[in-house]
């Protein structure tokens, strides 16, 4: 649709211009916030290797003694309503997040990167059909999409990760193609066409590569986004279902409980924002050092 | 280029072809979007008769089933069902609600205007929020830069439903100033309001602070300043103006995502809008209200995108010099927040 931000070719063209000491950055460090961001998705990293290292418990672990207690020094975070330990869960939940911010990027992304290349090397009639079904797509809002394919596949953590996926690969594919374009016009391309190289390997070696770094690194920027969004079908009973520790699906158990126990909301809430503005932040700022353009 | 110059002279012919122009693209945009539908609903495993009778769990006799199939013509070629599907919603018969029984187009008719008035509402506030923190980075200083690129950040990715409940805890619960669960009146709109412009409030602000801080190195700022306008007058007259460009372009994205919005934050605050109808509609597998939901979404996104077209329009006096419809945009809007991969 012609009125939709272009993300387009800004993706991976220039450096970020919300910032405007970007420069001072790029021989190749982070910054102080990316640096903060890259430690916040490390620690993020480790409990969901190894959730037992940042004090999680059992995060299924039913103590119907200890329900709804406040925290305090033996359950920091404090416990719900059957007893668990929240922090228990919000650790063991960093997982499900995780995968599911990186599994919907890369469907995403793949979808995205498929449709974009068909669109850039196909020819005319198949760019524009290309082009009306991603135009369509961005008719409809994110989780409506997202919904649609929930309805059709029902609900489910895997589902979930799909519909997130779908919902978000027109807006890879409108950046891909644009790229897949400039790249196809590019002397590189001519220059290996007239050296007789064959279509295949032009492809593969100078127009896919050239599409491929800035979705990479759009799509570092993408996994905040899913993650909300996913622990948002959660939260809606559609994603992963309770007890599993997720944290939409923690949030929408804690809703019950907000007047007398916030803090079964409080903790996985701000889980979600810190692991969503971290990697947000950190894929920022690794587009600003340059290192995937 | 030449051509466009051609029919803006034309004048009002230009602004109706421009109408013809978005009205065809609509319409095929809703066709779109009926057909995915028509599909979606043909993908669910299942027979459909069963769905209609209430899920494979309901027991229902032969009769019912075969009753049901000839009613709702699913005896039918599939080819045959898309047409006739198309005929009904070219006619505006949107068909009747698996669960409710009742109309789409009634139940459409209740829940929409609260998901447009939030919608509409939250748009509203997300700009002055944009605004007010567009100052803030821009005419403050570097802390406050900062300090308010930090909160645009944060507000982008922060999830509706938690903030949400948040604003319940502090605002109704410990002041209570506003009722948690929202009651009709004015003040019970502040807090689903507030908790769907956030987020989007978060990606305006960066658009618009962005342009600002472009528009800040032009000529015309300089010139501006140098006739004696105000710190205030320069960004609001001359700065502002420049920069809400990218912003209004971005609108109909935003309004999608208050949309998005609007389905949780229903949900949180317990209001009888189209979001939490189609969440209800999905996990039922409600598909003619799923398809409803999604064919007067789509409308509401086609009519928004003319509007932030329109008053692009108005706002740019170089947009005149073309033809209406025909994107000659000088600057591509600058896209940098999370939302450049995930729109």
């Amino acid at each position: 649709m012609s009125g939709i931000a272009e993300p387009s070719l800004q993706a991976g063209a220039h450096s970020d211009p919300s910032d405007g000491r970007s420069e001072r950055f790029r021989g190749g460090t982070l910054g102080p916030a990316g640096a903060i961001a890259a430690a916040v998705v490390a620690v993020a990293v480790v409990a969901a290797v190894w959730p037992a290292l940042l004090g999680g418990g059992d995060p299924l672990a039913v103590h119907p003694s200890d329900a709804l207690l406040a925290p305090s020094g033996a359950h920091p975070f404090g416990t719900d309503e059957s007893g668990r330990d929240v922090l228990a869960r919000v650790v063991a939940g960093t997982r499900a997040s995780l995968v599911v911010g990186v599994v919907a990027t890369l469907v995403g992304g793949g979808a995205g990167i498929v449709l974009g290349v068909v669109a850039g090397l196909g020819g005319r009639v198949v760019d524009a059909v290309v082009g009306r079904i991603t135009e369509v797509a961005f008719a409809l809002p994110l989780l409506l999409v997202a919904l649609v394919v929930i309805a059709v596949t029902g609900p489910g953590p895997v589902p979930a990760m799909l519909a997130v996926g779908f919902a978000t690969a027109p807006g890879y594919a409108r950046i891909v193609r644009g790229l897949v374009l400039r790249a196809r016009t590019s002397q590189v391309v001519e220059t290996a066409v007239v050296m007789g190289r064959s279509p295949a390997r032009i492809v593969l070696r100078h127009v896919l590569p050239a599409a491929l770094w800035p979705v990479v690194a759009v799509g570092t920027l993408g996994i905040g986004q899913a993650i909300v969004w996913a622990s948002a079908l959660s939260y809606l009973g559609v994603g992963t279902p309770p007890p599993a520790p997720e944290w939409g699906a923690m949030l929408a158990d804690g809703r019950t409980y907000l007047q007398t126990a916030p803090w079964m909301s409080t903790f996985p809430g701000v889980a979600i924002v810190v692991l969503a503005t971290a990697v947000t932040v950190l894929g920022r700022a690794i587009r600003r050092t340059g290192a995937l353009r | 280029m030449r051509r466009g110059r051609r029919h803006a002279r034309a004048g009002w012919s230009a602004w109706v072809l421009w109408g013809l122009r978005r009205l065809a693209g609509g319409v095929g945009v809703l066709w779109a979007v009926a057909t995915i539908v028509f599909v979606a609903i043909r993908l669910i495993p299942g027979d459909p008769a069963l769905a209609i009778l209430g899920g494979p769990g309901s027991q229902a006799s032969a009769e019912a089933v075969a009753q049901v199939r000839q009613e709702y013509g699913l005896d039918r070629p599939v080819l045959v069902q898309y047409v006739v599907f198309l005929g009904r919603l070219a006619t505006g018969h949107l068909g009747d609600s698996y669960a409710f029984r009742t109309p789409v187009a009634t139940l459409l008719g209740q829940q929409l205007p609260v998901t447009l008035t939030l919608a509409v509402l939250g748009l509203v506030v997300a700009w002055v929020l944009a605004i007010v923190a567009a100052w803030w980075s821009t005419q403050r200083g570097r802390f406050a830069a900062g300090l308010t690129s930090a909160l645009s950040v944060t507000a982008s990715v922060t999830p509706h439903f938690w903030l949400g409940s948040v604003l319940i805890v502090v605002f109704a619960s410990a002041l209570g100033w506003v009722p948690a669960v929202s009651d009709g009146t004015a003040r019970g709109w502040v807090l689903p309001v507030v908790t769907v412009a956030v987020p989007v409030a978060g990606y305006l602000a960066e658009t618009v602070r962005d342009g600002v801080v472009d528009a800040q190195r032009s000529a015309f700022a300089l010139a501006a300043r140098s006739r004696g306008e105000t710190r205030a007058g320069l960004f609001g007259r001359h700065l502002l103006r420049h920069a809400a460009l990218p912003g209004i372009a971005l609108s109909a994205w935003a309004f999608g995502s208050l949309v998005s919005g609007a389905v949780v934050v229903e949900s949180v605050f317990a209001l009888p809008g189209i979001g939490r109808a189609l969440v209800t509609a999905v996990t039922q597998r409600d598909m003619p209200l799923v398809a409803g939901i999604a064919l007067v979404s789509a409308a509401a996104y086609v009519v928004v995108l003319a509007v932030a077209d329109l008053v692009e329009r108005l706002v740019d006096p170089r947009a005149e010099a073309t033809r209406p419809g025909v994107r000659t945009r000088r600057r591509a809007p600058r896209v940098t927040g999370p939302e450049a991969g995930a729109r």
